[in-house]
C-alpha cells in the first residue's frame, strides 16, 4: 500500500487499515473532552459531558466527512479541544504548543487562531492590568519554534508549498457550493440572471453553471464580482466584534464563543470555504454546550443543519439510508442529552421555537427534492438546482445560528 | 440540589412519538441501513446467485405474470416456494419497482441484475416492512406487557429491536423474516390481552407469509384451545377462530384453487431430503458418526422425523393447556419451535430465528422483572447468532456481525446486577457446572473463530469448522430444548410474574 505509483490502490487490508486509523486517532476528542471537563468537574457541571460527549463523538457530520467520506478531521478537532483544554486547566505554554502543531497540520485553523491570539493576550499576558512581556515572548518562541521544526525541511520548496496550502485559483465557491453568504450571491446574481432579462429585455452575458460539481473560478453576470482581498476584508470585519469582546472579557467561556464566532466569519466570508468547515464551529460549541438554553439551542440547530448540509458528500443511492439514520439518530440522541440535562438543572424542557422548529423539519422537504422532486418536478432542466437548493436553504440556518450566537450572553 | 425527578408513568399517549422512542427508532433504522451496505446471500455468484435475486424475481414474475403462473414458471430459477402472501407483497414491491425502473423487474431480462441503485431498492423495501410491520409490532408487545414505567417500556423495546440474528439475516444475507416475525408479536399481543379472534387472524396471515411460522402453530392452537376450554363460551369461541382461520387461508388461496397440488409440493418441499446443508440440528449433528440419509428410504426418514417432533412438542404443549399464562406461552413457543429446528425436516440455518423470537421475548421480560434467569437467554441468542455465522461469513457480514453482537451484549449486560444465577432455587452444584458449561461454550465458540482465521481445515474435512460450530449450536439448542420445556411445565411462580421495579 505503500509504493507511490499505486493510484487508486484499494486492497482489503489497505482501506482496513485506512479507516481504523481515523478510529483510533479520533481519540484525541475523547481526550480533549476528558481534559476540558475533568477541569470543570470541581465547580461546575459535571454531567454536562454527556451532551457535549454526544455532540462531539457522535457528531453525524463528524462521521459522514471522516468515516463514510474519509478524512482526519476527528483526530485535527482533538487537538483543538487538547488545547482549549490546556488553557482552561491554566497551562498556556503547552496550550499554545499544541494549537502551533495543530496549525502545522491543516491550516484551516488559521481562521480561528486570531481569538486564540487575542486570548492568550488579553488572559494571559494583561494579566490584572500588568503587562507580562516575557510569557508573551516565551508565547512568540514556542509558535515561531514549532512552525521553524515543521517547515525546516522544506524550506526550498516554501513557495510551491504556499501556493498548495492557498490555492487561490480554485475560485470562490467549491465545486458544491458551502452554505455561506457567497452561495446566497451567487443564487442571487443566479435569480437576477434568469429573471432581469425577461424584467428589462436585456441581455446578461452567459455564464457556465456555477455548480458543476467541478473546481474553477466562477464569474458572476449580475452582481459584482468577489476577489480573494474582499473576502479577507469582510472576514476581518465579521470577527472584529467578537474579538473586541474577547479582549475585553477572557473567560473561558467567551473564549470558546469568540473562537466559534472567528469559525463563523471565516466559514461565511471566506474563499473557497468547503463545506465541512462547518464542523470548526459545531465541534468546539461542545464545550460550553450547556452553558445556557440558548447556546444549547444554537448548538443543536447548528449542529443538525451543518450535518444535513455534509449529505451531498455521501451522494451514492446506497448511502440514502445510512446517512438519515445518522442524522436522525444524531439528532433524537441529542435532544435527549440536552432535554436531560436541562430538565434536571434548570427543570425547563428542551424546546425550539416553532418557526425554528419548523425549518429543520422542512430539511424533509428539501431532500424530498433532491432525490425524487426535482427529477419529478423538472426532469432534465436546471441541473445544478438540488445542490443549490440545499446550499442556500442551509446558509439561512448558519447565518442565523451565527447572529444569535453573536448577540448571546456568554 | 433538585429533587429526583420521578420517572414517568405510562399511558397509551406518553408511549407515542417521544424523543426516546424516536432515538430508539432511529438508531435501530440506522444499524439496518448500515448492515445493508455490506455483503448480501448470492453477491456476484451467476448464473444462480443468492437469495436476494430470488426475491428480485419473485418481483417480476408476480408483476408479469398471472396468478396461475407463480407457482408454475421455471421452476428451476428460484421457483417461488412460500405460501401466497409472499407473492402478494413481492407483487406490491414489483409494482413500485416497474414504476421507478421497468429494467429492474423485465421479465427474463433482468436476471442477475445488481444494478446498485436496484440493490438499494431491494434494502429499502426490506427496511420499510421493518418500519411498518416488525416496529410497531413490537411496540404493540411491549405496550401489552403492561409495565408501570415508561423507561421499562423503552428498554423493552430497544432489546427487541437490537437483537443482532434478524438484523443480520433480514438486513444482511436478504429476507422478509420480519413480516412472518412481526405478524406473530401482534398475534401473541393479542392472545395474552384477551384478543383471541385478532391474534388467529393474525397469526393465520403469518401462516400464509412464510410456512415456517408452522413451527409456532402447535403452541399458538393449544393456547387459544385452552382460552375456549376456560371461556364460558368456548364452543361459540372456536367456531369463530375455525372461521377466522379458514377464511383467511381461503382469501389466500381463492386466486390459486386450480392448482393447490402444485402450491402444496412447492411450499413442502418433501423431496429435498432430511436435511441439505450443515445446520445446527440434531440429524445433522449426528451425521460424522449416523449417516441417516443414506442408511433409510425418504419414508421412513419422514415418519421418524415427524414422529420425534411431536413427541419433544408434547410436555410443553400440556404444560402450556394446563396454565395458559403469558410467560408459559412464551417458555412453550421456544420449546417447541427448538423442538421443530432439532428434529424436523429440512431445517436451514435460518430458522433458528424462530425460536429466538420467543427466546427474545423471555429475555426481555426476564431482565425488566430482574428475573436471574435472564442470563440464559442471553446466552442462547449468542449462540443462535455464532450458528449462523458460517452462512454471514459466506454472504461477506463478517464485519457486521461483530460488530452487532459487541453492541448487543454491551447494551444487555450493562448495568446487570452481579453474574449470572441458574434457577433460583437451585444453587451448588447445579450453579457451579451451569458456569462451567456457560465459560466452555464462549471458549469453544471463541476457538472455533480464531481457528478458523489462522489455520486451514485440513484437507480431508474441509468443512470441519461449520461442523464443529454446528455441533457445539446444537448441544446449546438442546440444553435451552430442555430448559424451556421444563418451563413449560412447571405451574407459573411469583418468579415468573412481572415484578414491579421501583426506579
Amino acid at each position: 500500500m505503500l509504493v507511490v505509483a499505486n493510484l487508486n490502490y484499494a486492497s482489503w487490508s489497505t482501506v482496513v487499515f485506512q479507516r481504523v486509523s481515523v478510529m483510533v486517532t479520533d481519540g484525541t476528542l475523547l481526550a480533549g473532552l476528558a481534559l476540558f471537563f475533568s477541569a470543570s468537574a470541581a465547580r461546575d457541571r459535571p454531567s454536562a459531558v454527556v451532551p457535549a460527549g454526544i455532540l462531539v463523538l457522535l457528531n453525524a457530520g463528524l462521521f459522514v466527512v471522516d468515516h463514510m467520506h474519509f478524512q482526519y478531521n476527528g483526530f485535527m478537532f482533538g487537538l483543538l479541544l487538547i488545547a482549549m483544554a490546556l488553557f482552561h486547566r491554566g497551562h498556556p505554554f503547552l496550550g499554545a504548543f499544541v494549537f502551533a502543531a495543530l496549525l502545522n497540520f491543516k491550516h484551516i485553523y488559521l481562521y480561528v487562531a486570531p481569538a486564540v491570539f487575542v486570548y492568550l493576550l488579553s488572559g494571559f499576558c494583561l494579566e490584572n492590568g500588568k503587562w507580562h512581556f516575557t510569557r508573551f515572548v516565551t508565547l512568540g518562541l514556542i509558535v515561531v519554534a514549532t512552525f521553524a521544526v515543521s517547515l525546516a525541511p522544506f524550506r526550498d520548496q516554501l513557495p510551491q508549498l504556499a501556493s498548495r496550502l492557498f490555492p487561490f485559483k480554485r475560485g470562490l465557491c467549491h465545486a458544491y457550493w458551502s452554505p455561506n453568504v457567497w452561495a446566497l450571491y451567487a443564487f442571487l446574481d443566479r435569480a437576477a440572471m434568469t429573471v432581469l432579462p425577461r424584467l428589462l429585455g436585456i441581455a446578461t452575458k452567459s455564464v457556465a453553471a456555477m455548480t458543476r460539481g467541478l473546481v474553477g473560478d466562477v464569474e458572476f453576470a449580475v452582481l459584482p464580482s468577489v476577489l480573494p482581498i474582499h473576502t479577507l476584508a469582510l472576514t476581518v470585519l465579521a470577527q472584529l466584534p467578537g474579538l473586541v469582546s474577547l479582549w475585553q472579557r477572557p473567560t473561558m467561556p467567551n473564549f470558546v464563543r469568540v473562537l466559534v464566532l472567528c469559525g463563523f466569519a471565516a466559514f461565511l466570508f471566506g474563499w473557497h470555504v468547503h463545506e465541512k468547515a462547518v464542523l470548526t464551529m459545531v465541534l468546539p460549541l461542545g464545550l460550553i454546550v450547556v452553558q445556557s438554553m440558548t447556546v444549547s439551542q444554537i448548538a443543536y440547530v447548528l449542529a443538525v443543519v451543518g450535518s444535513y448540509s455534509l449529505f451531498p458528500l455521501v451522494f451514492e443511492v446506497a448511502d440514502f439510508t445510512t446517512r438519515w439514520g445518522l442524522l436522525l439518530s444524531f439528532a433524537a440522541v441529542l435532544w435527549l442529552a440536552l432535554d436531560g440535562y436541562h430538565r434536571r438543572h434548570s427543570h425547563a424542557s428542551f424546546r425550539l421555537p416553532w418557526p425554528v422548529h419548523a425549518y429543520l423539519g422542512a430539511l424533509f422537504i428539501v431532500e424530498w427534492f433532491v432525490v425524487a422532486g426535482h427529477a419529478i418536478l423538472l426532469g432534465d432542466k436546471l441541473p445544478f438546482l438540488p445542490l443549490m437548493a440545499v446550499s442556500v436553504y442551509c446558509a439561512v440556518g448558519v447565518i442565523g445560528c451565527w447572529i444569535a450566537l453573536l448577540r448571546a450572553k456568554v | 440540589m433538585a429533587p429526583k425527578p420521578r420517572p414517568h408513568r405510562t399511558s397509551a399517549a406518553s408511549l407515542a412519538l417521544s424523543p426516546a422512542l424516536i432515538a430508539i427508532a432511529s438508531v435501530a433504522f440506522l444499524l439496518r441501513a448500515a448492515v445493508g451496505r455490506h455483503g448480501y446471500s448470492g453477491r456476484a455468484t451467476p448464473p444462480l446467485f443468492g437469495d436476494l435475486e430470488a426475491q428480485r424475481h419473485w418481483l417480476e414474475i408476480t408483476w408479469h405474470l398471472p396468478p396461475s403462473q407463480w407457482y408454475h414458471y421455471d421452476q428451476k430459477f428460484w421457483g417461488l416456494d412460500y405460501p401466497p402472501l409472499t407473492a402478494f407483497v413481492s407483487y406490491v414491491f414489483g409494482a413500485i419497482a416497474h414504476f421507478i425502473e421497468p429494467s429492474w423487474v423485465a421479465l427474463d431480462k433482468s436476471r442477475g441484475n445488481e444494478d446498485p441503485s436496484l440493490i438499494a431498492y431491494m434494502r429499502l423495501s426490506v427496511l420499510i416492512c421493518d418500519l411498518l410491520v416488525y416496529f410497531p409490532a413490537a411496540l404493540f408487545f411491549v405496550r401489552s406487557l403492561r409495565l408501570p414505567w415508561r423507561s421499562a417500556n423503552i428498554t423493552a423495546w430497544a432489546l427487541i429491536l437490537s437483537f443482532p440474528g434478524l438484523i443480520l439475516i433480514d438486513h444482511g444475507h436478504f429476507q422478509y423474516n420480519l413480516i412472518m416475525l412481526g405478524l406473530t408479536l401482534a398475534s401473541v399481543a393479542w392472545m395474552t390481552t384477551g384478543h383471541p379472534l385478532k391474534a388467529a387472524f393474525t397469526f393465520s396471515l403469518a401462516l400464509m407469509f412464510k410456512q415456517m411460522s408452522l413451527y409456532f402453530a402447535l403452541p399458538v392452537f393449544v393456547y387459544l384451545l385452552a382460552q375456549c376450554w376456560q371461556s364460558n363460551h368456548g364452543i361459540r369461541l372456536f367456531f369463530q377462530l375455525g372461521v377466522v382461520v379458514l377464511a383467511t387461508f381461503a382469501l389466500h388461496i381463492y386466486p390459486f384453487r386450480a392448482d393447490l397440488g402444485q402450491l402444496v409440493h412447492r411450499i413442502f418441499p418433501i423431496a429435498r431430503g432430511l436435511y441439505e446443508d450443515k445446520v445446527a440440528n440434531v440429524w445433522c449433528a449426528l451425521s460424522p458418526v449416523l449417516k441417516l440419509r443414506d442408511r433409510f428410504a425418504l419414508t421412513t426418514l419422514l415418519r421418524m422425523s415427524l414422529a420425534t417432533t411431536i413427541l419433544a412438542s408434547l410436555p410443553s404443549l400440556i404444560g402450556l393447556f394446563r396454565h395458559p399464562t403469558r410467560y408459559t406461552l412464551l417458555a412453550a413457543l421456544a420449546a417447541v419451535s427448538l423442538a421443530f429446528f432439532l428434529f424436523s425436516f429440512q431445517v436451514h440455518e435460518k430458522s433458528i430465528l424462530l425460536p429466538d423470537l420467543p427466546i427474545l421475548l423471555l429475555l426481555v421480560v426476564d431482565r425488566i422483572a430482574d428475573n436471574p434467569r435472564w442470563c440464559v437467554w442471553a446466552h442462547v441468542l449468542n449462540v443462535s447468532t455464532f450458528s449462523m455465522w458460517p452462512l454471514l461469513r459466506r454472504d461477506g457480514q463478517a464485519v457486521p456481525y461483530f460488530v452487532l453482537l459487541a453492541l448487543w451484549n454491551g447494551g444487555v449486560w450493562w448495568k446487570s446486577r452481579g453474574t449470572c444465577a441458574a434457577c433460583p432455587r437451585t444453587g451448588g452444584v447445579v450453579g457451579m457446572v451451569y458456569q462451567l458449561a456457560v465459560v466452555a461454550v464462549y471458549a469453544a465458540a471463541a476457538a472455533i473463530h480464531i481457528a478458523e482465521f489462522a489455520i486451514a481445515p485440513p484437507a480431508r474435512y474441509p468443512h470441519l469448522y461449520v461442523l464443529a460450530n454446528q455441533v457445539l449450536s446444537c448441544g446449546v439448542f438442546l440444553s435451552a430444548y430442555a430448559a424451556t420445556t421444563i418451563l413449560a411445565i412447571s405451574p407459573p411462580t411469583e418468579s415468573t410474574k412481572p415484578k414491579i421495579k421501583r426506579a
